[in-house]
């Protein structure tokens, strides 16, 4: 209810989560100093409150919730996870096939020849049996002939039937 | 729409709800509007004070809060000393922001009385 009166702007989110990315590393220790400052501070107003210096810094976490899932959610909104992910995930993927080095090869030379080799054939198939003609619409490619009512139908086009025509005729 | 979490003490548990979490985040601008630049800890204090105990805050959900209200620069923060000569992040309410809070609080009340009296057409059958 709340949230659909809410006019958030995806866009500055992403903005933010862009340059949260960017800065890397520098926010956590930043955001790790906000939350040990105030957990510090509540300690204190415990601790003033009759509480142990212990119990008063444990009533402290216990009223602050839980900080590494704060870490996460924050983690979360500031920076792109996915890319980070992503990015690993590549990583792991180069290390992985720097490490068999022979399978790697094998791999990728199969894959190329494979591909290679279907895409020459395709073309072929292509080329001769699926469209011939290199042009576009080959299959509504027409005869056009000229003809007079004296003249038989064949006569027209060597006469005066126009070069063009001709050269098109030729190419079949 | 989540349920609000009801507590033994019939308190009521802030992060559990949408709701009241869309609430953490009008009730943060409202206190930096009225009370001015604050860190995250004095925030936390004066809605405690304020919701005389009724809402069960989890403090760490101001700071999610505060970090969703930045990112739509509704506030802005520098860090400062506090007053017992701490480093601090003050956290401070943004034209935007005050904007945005104008907006909220005539919705909050429209809505909620909408609510009042659809709640109150019961005894009326």
């Amino acid at each position: 209810m709340m949230m659909s009166s809410r006019r958030e702007s995806r866009l500055r989110a992403f903005a933010a989560k862009l340059r949260g990315f960017l800065r890397g590393q520098q926010h956590d220790d930043e955001f790790d100093d906000e939350v040990q400052a105030h957990l510090q501070l509540l300690a204190d107003k415990f601790a003033q409150q009759g509480l142990s210096q212990k119990d008063a810094a444990a009533a402290a976490r216990r009223q602050f919730g839980n900080t590494t899932l704060l870490q996460e959610d924050r983690r979360e909104m500031q920076t792109l996870a996915s890319v980070k992910a992503l990015g690993h995930d590549l990583r792991y993927a180069v290390r992985t096939l720097w490490r068999n080095r022979g399978f790697a090869m094998v791999s990728i030379a199969t894959l190329g020849l494979g591909i290679g080799a279907a895409t020459a054939i395709f073309s072929v198939i292509d080329n001769v049996l699926l469209e011939p003609f290199p042009y576009k619409g080959a299959d509504r490619i027409v005869f056009p002939r000229i003809h007079g009512a004296q003249q038989t139908q064949d006569e027209g086009v060597h006469r005066g039937g126009g070069p063009a025509v001709r050269r098109k005729q030729s190419r079949f | 729409m989540a349920k609000a979490k009801e507590t033994p003490e019939g308190t009521f548990d802030i992060k559990k709800s949408d709701v009241l979490q869309g609430t953490l985040d009008l009730m943060i601008l409202k206190t930096l509007h009225a009370l001015g630049p604050m860190h995250g800890f004095g925030i936390a204090r004066r809605i405690e004070q304020v919701s005389r105990d009724i809402l069960q805050l989890n403090e760490g959900t101001v700071y999610t809060s505060l970090l969703r209200l930045q990112q739509q620069a509704w506030i802005t923060a520098e860090w400062g000393t506090s007053e017992n000569n701490r480093k601090a992040k003050f956290y401070s309410i943004t034209k935007r922001g005050e904007k945005q809070l104008e907006l909220e609080t005539e919705n909050w009340q429209r809505i909620s009385g909408v609510i009042g009296r659809v709640l109150r057409l019961e005894g009326e059958r």
